[in-house]
């Protein structure tokens, strides 16, 4: 008669306490410790395996995020992760979705760059999309409220900073931006472009724009900081449409990508000022309208059915 | 009123071929030339890669180097008229490693059709009732993959999609080894390094998260 499961359990036991040279109830405490954290570990990453992540980084644009999510019927529970809680929307459309708070800006150890490499691996997912809220530049063209989109970002730290004429006087240097532009996913920009063209058909009040978006370390509160940093920009093919903090986070995320590859990450965020002190001092008031628009706009766009059905 | 002549309409010209290609085939007829060899170096750096180059040397039949290795970036062009001219990576890791590119390429346009969501469970479902879901890396990968069945009309569409691509990689395969045995082994590990690169599973242990 064979042995049964029990019996084999036990002699694989015997023979691991035996090659430890352990008792046998030493070992089988050990293991079994670490079987429990195992599964627990197996647990979590099921619980958090997700093929979208959305990054928010201000507790507006989290709360924005948590309603937007409630008004689709979906869920937000709070899970743990390895290196910061995650939020579970569930399915969302064709997508497992899960959502992570960063500090603003990328560079902390808890900002967007480590937190979106981190997110990244422990959930497995495909996508990452950075949502919130951004600064608009053309104050008489866009409206608070409006959202913007990444065909790329441009990250205006990554320079390199000359004096004009090789003359070392204050004032004149320029500034050259070889490898600052990068790609963001065409089959994202794309959905959110037709979101954009369907606003528009149905005559909604929302809108959308794709294009370039300006992503650095400075929280700009300075229209002539604004206007100069503009200025100082490559002529680019697509507009410049606005500027965050945190797309360092979702380039970081996407440097294993081969260059030819999707980079499988988009910015979607809501114009909540214009970078100058007019409209910053209305922030309290704008961001959450802002932080709403992106949120319902992403979760819009995620409802969307694979494009054959 | 048409024009009395238009090249594009008369005598549209051929596509020119990549500069690459028109030296290595030049290379290729060379009469002491004996085989050529591919060789990908795709170096990890923490959780990023470098960018991927290819090697391609041309040999005699002595096996002296007759010329080479010639360096390129790796891309998809130059690599199917490598595969046209059966040549094969320099040994079966590398032409796991070659084949896993080549799928990431095939699948990039299902992925933007189907959206990554619907795509990442079709796929993976599709493995783990398919052919190789024994193979033992291949398994081992798939285990640590947290997919759930995709439903809805499209389904059959994007399973049909995958498996054409599994199907031309693996007739690929057959043009450069003449035993399946070898080509399955190295289908169902391009396939394992494609699923590991997709989801991040060589990153996560990195992390040790599992």
């Amino acid at each position: 008669m064979p042995p049964s499961p029990g019996e084999i359990l036990e002699q694989r036991l015997r023979a691991e306490a035996e090659r430890r040279g352990e008792p046998v109830e030493s070992v089988r405490d050990d293991l079994l410790r670490h079987g429990l954290d195992a599964a627990r570990a197996a647990r979590e990453a099921r619980a958090v395996a997700s093929d979208v992540v959305l990054v928010t980084a201000t507790p507006t644009e989290h709360k924005q995020l948590e309603q937007a999510a409630k008004d689709i019927g979906t869920g937000f529970d709070k899970l743990p992760g390895r290196y910061g809680p995650y939020y579970r929307l569930g399915r969302v459309g064709a997508n497992r979705v899960v959502s992570i708070q960063v500090s603003m800006g990328a560079f902390s150890p808890d900002g967007a760059a480590a937190r979106c490499i981190q997110a990244r691996a422990e959930t497995q997912a495909t996508t990452i999309i950075l949502i919130g809220t951004a600064f608009g530049v053309a104050p008489g063209r866009q409206h608070i409220g409006d959202v913007i989109v990444s065909e790329s970002v441009f990250l205006y730290d990554d320079r390199r900073v000359i004096d004009v004429d090789g003359s070392p006087l204050l004032g004149r240097y320029e500034a050259q931006y070889p490898t600052s532009r990068k790609s963001a996913s065409r089959t994202w920009h794309d959905r959110f472009r037709r979101l954009g063209e369907a606003y528009v058909r149905t005559g909604a009040t929302e809108r959308v724009e794709v294009g370039v978006i300006l992503s650095g370390g400075a929280r700009i509160e300075s229209a002539a900081f604004r206007d100069e940093l503009l200025a100082s920009l490559p002529a680019m093919e697509q507009p410049v449409i606005g500027g965050e903090m945190e797309g360092m986070g979702a380039v970081s995320a996407a440097l294993a990508s081969d260059p030819a590859d999707d980079p499988g990450w988009v910015i979607v965020k809501g114009i909540s000022d214009f970078a100058d002190a007019s409209s910053r001092s209305k922030i309290k008031e704008t961001r959450a309208e802002a932080a709403r628009a992106s949120a319902m706009a992403v979760l819009r766009v995620l409802q969307l059915p694979p494009r054959s059905e | 009123m048409s024009s009395a002549s238009n090249k594009y309409f008369d005598a549209p010209a051929p596509a020119p071929e990549h500069p690459r290609i028109r030296a290595w085939g030049s290379y290729r007829k060379h009469p002491e030339v004996d085989h050529v060899e591919l060789e990908i170096r795709r170096n990890r750096e923490g959780l990023t890669f470098l960018p991927t180059r290819m090697f391609v040397t041309f040999y005699r039949a002595d096996g002296d180097i007759l010329r080479g290795p010639d360096e390129a970036e790796w891309e998809l062009e130059l690599d199917d008229w490598l595969v046209k001219e059966h040549v094969r990576a320099k040994d079966e890791d590398n032409e796991k490693l070659r084949f896993s590119l080549r799928l990431k390429a095939a699948m990039r346009p299902i992925a933007a059709r189907f959206g990554d969501g619907y795509f990442n469970s079709v796929l993976v479902y599709l493995l783990r009732e398919g052919p190789f879901a024994n193979h033992p890396a291949l398994a081992e990968t798939l285990g640590s993959i947290h997919e759930y069945p995709a439903a809805g009309g499209s389904k059959g569409d994007c399973e049909g999609l995958v498996d054409h691509e599994l199907g031309v990689a693996a007739q690929e395969l057959m043009g450069l080894y003449a035993d399946r045995t070898v080509a399955e082994d190295i289908l169902a590990g391009a396939i394992t390094q494609y699923l590991d690169d997709r989801f991040h599973v060589t990153d996560r242990r990195l992390l040790g998260l599992g």
